[in-house]
């Protein structure tokens, strides 16, 4: 999404500072996802068309289908046809979950994905988060201030104030 | 003052440049700077249209009658502060050394023409032609030059008028109000109204006609129209600026409304812009309300820190329009001055203050709705972001008050109830026809989208997620284009009819008196000299006798003009087909072979004399007496300055009455030089120069066709800034979109593509709705208020659409343009 001010990033052996946006817009689409925060569903598309876009980017020629099996398995197969304003915060993370493990990305990029949820949603986004990343050997990096989460994660990183404090 | 106003100056000083604010100013600015200038414009064209026709007349209201007017008259207009003048015409025959000539002699008062000026040549001057100071002096005579040669005279030559030796003292060239009666003319000569006292040709039987000339400011001319029918009067008629202008009365009026209603336009597309941009103005600031609401301000405090932000706007803004609108009235000054070659006045304050008002007055009327919903802020919202306020049924009250606060602008402005319904209903079916159309269309692209790329989806999906909002978006747009489309069309129409009744070939000179037998030696006497063909309009004079077998009487007929008809000499010709320029209004044409005693009549003579097909009016010509029946009423086109008549037979019905020819060409530059030799060949033949009518005819056009370009053209800033307003409406929430659609992997091509979808489907709805509402409206101005003729293109639509795709595409390019150099890391920016 940006390039560093300084110094290189590879993801597997490709160089990002190499590529122009176009070339980062594809390596996103088929080996990249991402959950945030505030969700950031598209809200003129339904919970199921949100899910199929990534798998669309992609190439994907069933992508119904499959955004079909991955709300599915989020809970959510009767609520494809709602457009995200007609779903709760935490059904509305569930399908941004989806619409990142849609494409069974290689790297998974978490923005306090339980920030905005309440206990009950949170742990149920939690649990999925982790056992998909487990169940397709994703790489997770997960950005939180909740110390629960952080602790389940294999490596971490303290950062205050921009630099890192701690491993 | 309390604290609400701070706020509000707080909140433009912080917000000034945003976006929506300067598209909310520049529709407040527009609509001020169109009043400001079409308002001080048309008092301005109004006063230059006044001397031009006050030309025609040579004063601004002129008393015509066959008796002398009594000094009650002068006297009273004298009192009033009013300028007086008068003339006295009549026909003459002038002997000398054995020639003869009919002529038409005109005595003048000091201070004539009160409008307009003689021009002369004198033996000084040479041959150029220098504007005359005074009338002619005591004993001298002015002369049009077709009298020095027919007569073998020339100037410092005495020439006798009665028992009265004159000099020739100048060469009449111009004499303004000489274009009113085409038919009267024969050489002129002017002397001093004193001196015709003593040429004893002002007898009881000399038929002449006098004439009182006052001229003042308008009001006080009215007035003194107002009074003096108490006088003690001789039978007279009025002549008025109005009536002055029959050749271009049609035109005048027509700019009028077309003015009238491209202001009307221009208010309503400013209208709009401002109802979008207020709309996106409010919706923007819904957090802060809700903030405002949560440290409890009542919705109340709200309603006031916004209407008085809208209402400094409008002031800040519609200051700039009012300089604008200035500098255009300055600008067109300038221009009318060569126009109209006087000076046109001050500025019209008044008319930037009304123009201020206005824009106000529009500001606040068309924000109201929005500013209502954001009455109803919840203090919640500060927690939970609501992308777009919930419909309430208060707001259809407030609607309706913007609509109310439009129509009456609008009638202040045209003064027309028939136009300002006709556009209103426009307005309302147009809406009707937006909204129909979009949201079938949108509904049948919602089954369509599901089995199209993503890129179309995204496109498509943005349009019918809220189709509410795309519903107004594509109507905005429609309305506009409507509006312009059907502008540019009236406009072209309207040109084109007048193009085609006073085309630049338009004859220039007519020749009256023409005897049978002069017919041949004249059509040779163009064709060799100056390779011109000439054709003749037979020419007969009677008299009215009856009106359905009864005799008329000028007592039932108070207008002075219809009167004249049945107490004056009646001109008729005969025609085997309906002249050019004519129009059957009722009736039918007749076979050309008939005998039967039928008439064709003028709709302008018909009416005043309350006849109608069916009815039968009964002429006399020398002995002979028709009592004809009425067959059919004609529209005829007086501008196209051929021969036309009020009254026509068939050609067999009175081929035996005592008649001569009329014919007209038009002659330019060194042909004209010809008529001399005319003259002499031609004697008896009477040459009517109307090329000074002409040339101030198309000199309103142009001056017209100067007003139109200048209203249309503040349509047309006032149409782009609607149309950038509505563009602008949902531009973030696009950006976000594009933003998120980066993260997800969307290249810029298929980016492209989505946002294409989106815009191609507005500009294909809006297009095609456009053009055909474009079409059905122009078709109903033309016929209904224009009067002109209207053809149906299908060049229209196929232009509307593309017109529409040019400019949703130039609008929406800065917004492409942002939307793809967004990042894809403004998605985690995004509150």
């Amino acid at each position: 999404m940006d390039l560093p001010s300084q110094g290189e990033v590879f993801i597997g052996d490709q160089d990002l500072n190499l590529l122009d946006e176009d070339g980062r817009a594809r390596l996103r689409a088929g080996r990249v996802g991402f959950v945030f925060q505030s969700f950031y569903l598209i809200e003129t598309l339904t919970a199921i068309e949100n899910v199929m876009l990534p798998l669309e980017l992609a190439g994907v020629s069933n992508a119904k289908e499959v955004a079909g099996n991955w709300l599915e398995r989020v809970g959510l197969e009767n609520r494809g046809d709602h457009y995200p304003q007609q779903l709760s915060g935490g059904e509305q993370q569930r399908v941004a979950l989806s619409r990142a493990f849609a494409i069974e990305p290689e790297l998974l990029f978490a923005d306090e994905p339980t920030g905005n949820l309440d206990d009950e949603s949170s742990a149920q986004v939690t649990e999925l988060l982790f056992s998909f990343c487990h169940n397709r050997d994703s790489a997770l990096i997960l950005v939180t201030h909740d110390a629960s989460l952080a602790a389940r994660c294999a490596r971490k990183l303290r950062l205050v104030n921009g630099r890192i404090v701690e491993e | 003052m309390n604290s609400t106003f701070f706020y509000s100056l707080r909140e433009i000083r912080r917000d000034w440049r945003a976006r929506e604010i300067v598209a909310l100013g520049m529709a407040v600015a527009i609509s001020v700077g169109a009043v400001t200038a079409v308002l001080g414009f048309a008092d301005r064209v109004a006063s230059g249209l006044e001397r031009s026709a006050g030309e025609v007349i040579a004063a601004d209201i002129k008393l015509a009658s066959r008796d002398e007017f009594p000094s009650e008259f002068s006297e009273k207009a004298l009192e009033l502060g009013l300028k007086v003048a008068y003339t006295v015409s009549f026909p003459t025959v002038i002997f000398d050394d054995g020639r003869t000539l009919l002529s038409s002699v005109k005595g003048v008062s000091d201070r004539y023409p009160l409008r307009g000026e003689l021009q002369v040549q004198t033996v000084q001057s040479g041959a150029s032609v220098v504007t005359a100071n005074a009338i002619p002096a005591r004993g001298e005579l002015w002369v049009d030059a077709r009298v020095l040669s027919s007569m073998d005279l020339a100037l410092g030559d005495q020439l006798k008028l009665g028992e009265k030796s004159f000099t020739l003292g100048a060469v009449l060239t111009y004499e303004p109000d000489r274009g009113g009666q085409f038919f009267s003319f024969s050489p002129r000569l002017m002397a001093n109204i004193t001196d015709l006292e003593e040429t004893g040709l002002l007898g009881p039987s000399s038929r002449a006609r006098y004439a009182l000339l006052a001229a003042g400011p308008s009001e006080v001319v009215e007035q003194f129209a107002g009074i003096i029918d108490d006088l003690p009067s001789p039978k007279y008629t009025i002549i008025d600026l109005e009536s002055a202008q029959e050749q271009v009365g049609a035109t005048v009026t027509t700019s009028r409304d077309f003015i009238g209603m491209a202001t009307l336009a221009t208010l309503l597309i400013a209208g709009i812009s401002i109802a979008v941009a207020s709309r996106r103005y409010t919706e923007r600031r819904r957090r802060h309300a809700a903030l405002l609401r949560c440290f409890g301000a009542t919705s109340r405090d709200v309603l006031l820190i916004y209407g008085q932000t809208l209402f400094l706007l409008s002031l800040i803004w519609g200051f700039a329009g009012m300089l604008v609108g200035y500098f255009v009235q300055e600008i067109m000054s300038i221009i009318l001055g060569e126009f109209f070659t006087t000076e046109l006045g001050e500025i019209d304050i008044n008319s930037g203050l009304v123009g201020l008002l206005l824009g106000t007055i529009l500001l606040l009327g068309f924000s109201l709705p929005s500013l209502s919903r954001l009455t109803r802020v919840s203090p919640t919202e500060v927690l939970r972001k609501v992308e777009r306020a919930r419909y309430h049924g208060i707001d259809r009250v407030w609607h309706l008050v913007s609509i109310i606060i439009f129509l009456i602008l609008a009638y202040t402005q045209t003064r027309s109830i028939e136009l300002v319904g006709l556009v209103s209903f426009a307005v309302v079916g147009v809406l009707g026809a937006m909204m129909g159309c979009s949201a079938f269309v949108l509904t049948g692209l919602r089954k369509i989208s599901r089995g199209v790329g993503v890129s179309w989806r995204f496109g498509l999906g943005r349009l019918f997620r809220d189709r509410m909002a795309s519903t107004f978006q594509i109507s905005a747009l429609g309305i506009g284009l409507t509006v312009l489309i059907t502008l540019s069309l009236i406009r072209v129409q309207l040109f084109e009819s007048w193009e085609a009744r006073t085309p630049e070939d338009a004859p220039n000179f007519f020749f009256a008196n023409i005897q049978d037998h002069e017919k041949n030696s004249l059509k040779d006497f163009f064709s060799t000299r100056v390779n011109l063909i000439l054709s003749f309009t037979p020419m007969a004079t009677g008299r009215l006798v009856s009106i359905n077998g009864a005799i008329p009487s000028v007592d039932e007929y108070p207008d002075p003009r219809t009167a004249s008809r049945i107490d004056g000499n009646l001109n008729f010709s005969w025609s085997d087909d309906l002249p050019q320029g004519n129009r059957l209004v009722d009736g039918e044409w007749w076979d050309a072979t008939t005998t039967e005693p039928v008439v064709s009549l003028a709709l302008t003579w018909a009416e005043p004399l309350r006849v109608k097909v069916g009815d039968r009016i009964g002429v006399r010509v020398g002995t002979e007496e028709i009592d004809a029946l009425i067959v059919n009423i004609r529209e005829v086109q007086w501008e196209n300055f051929n021969p036309n008549f009020f009254v026509l037979f068939p050609p067999n019905v009175f081929a035996n009455a005592p008649h001569t020819f009329l014919s007209s060409t038009r002659l330019e530059g060194a042909s004209q030089d010809t008529l001399v030799s005319l003259n002499q060949l031609f004697p008896t033949i009477n040459i009517i120069d109307i090329g000074v009518i002409l040339k101030q005819v198309r000199r309103l056009l142009d001056l017209v066709g100067l007003t139109l370009n200048l209203v249309f053209g503040f349509t047309l800033a006032a149409g782009s800034v609607a149309l950038y307003s509505v563009m602008q409406s949902g531009h973030e929430a696009r950006v976000r979109d594009v933003a998120m659609l980066k993260v997800l992997g969307c290249d810029r091509r298929r980016i492209m593509m989505a946002l294409g979808a989106e815009f191609l489907t507005i500009s294909l709805i809006a297009g095609l709705v456009a053009g055909i509402s474009a079409s059905v409206i122009g078709w109903l101005l033309a016929a209904q208020i224009f009067d002109i003729p209207y053809q149906f293109s299908p060049f229209v639509l196929i232009f509307s659409v593309f017109l529409s795709a040019i400019i949703v595409a130039a609008l929406s390019l800065s917004h492409v343009k942002h939307a793809l150099r967004t990042g894809p890391k403004y998605a985690l920016l995004w509150i």
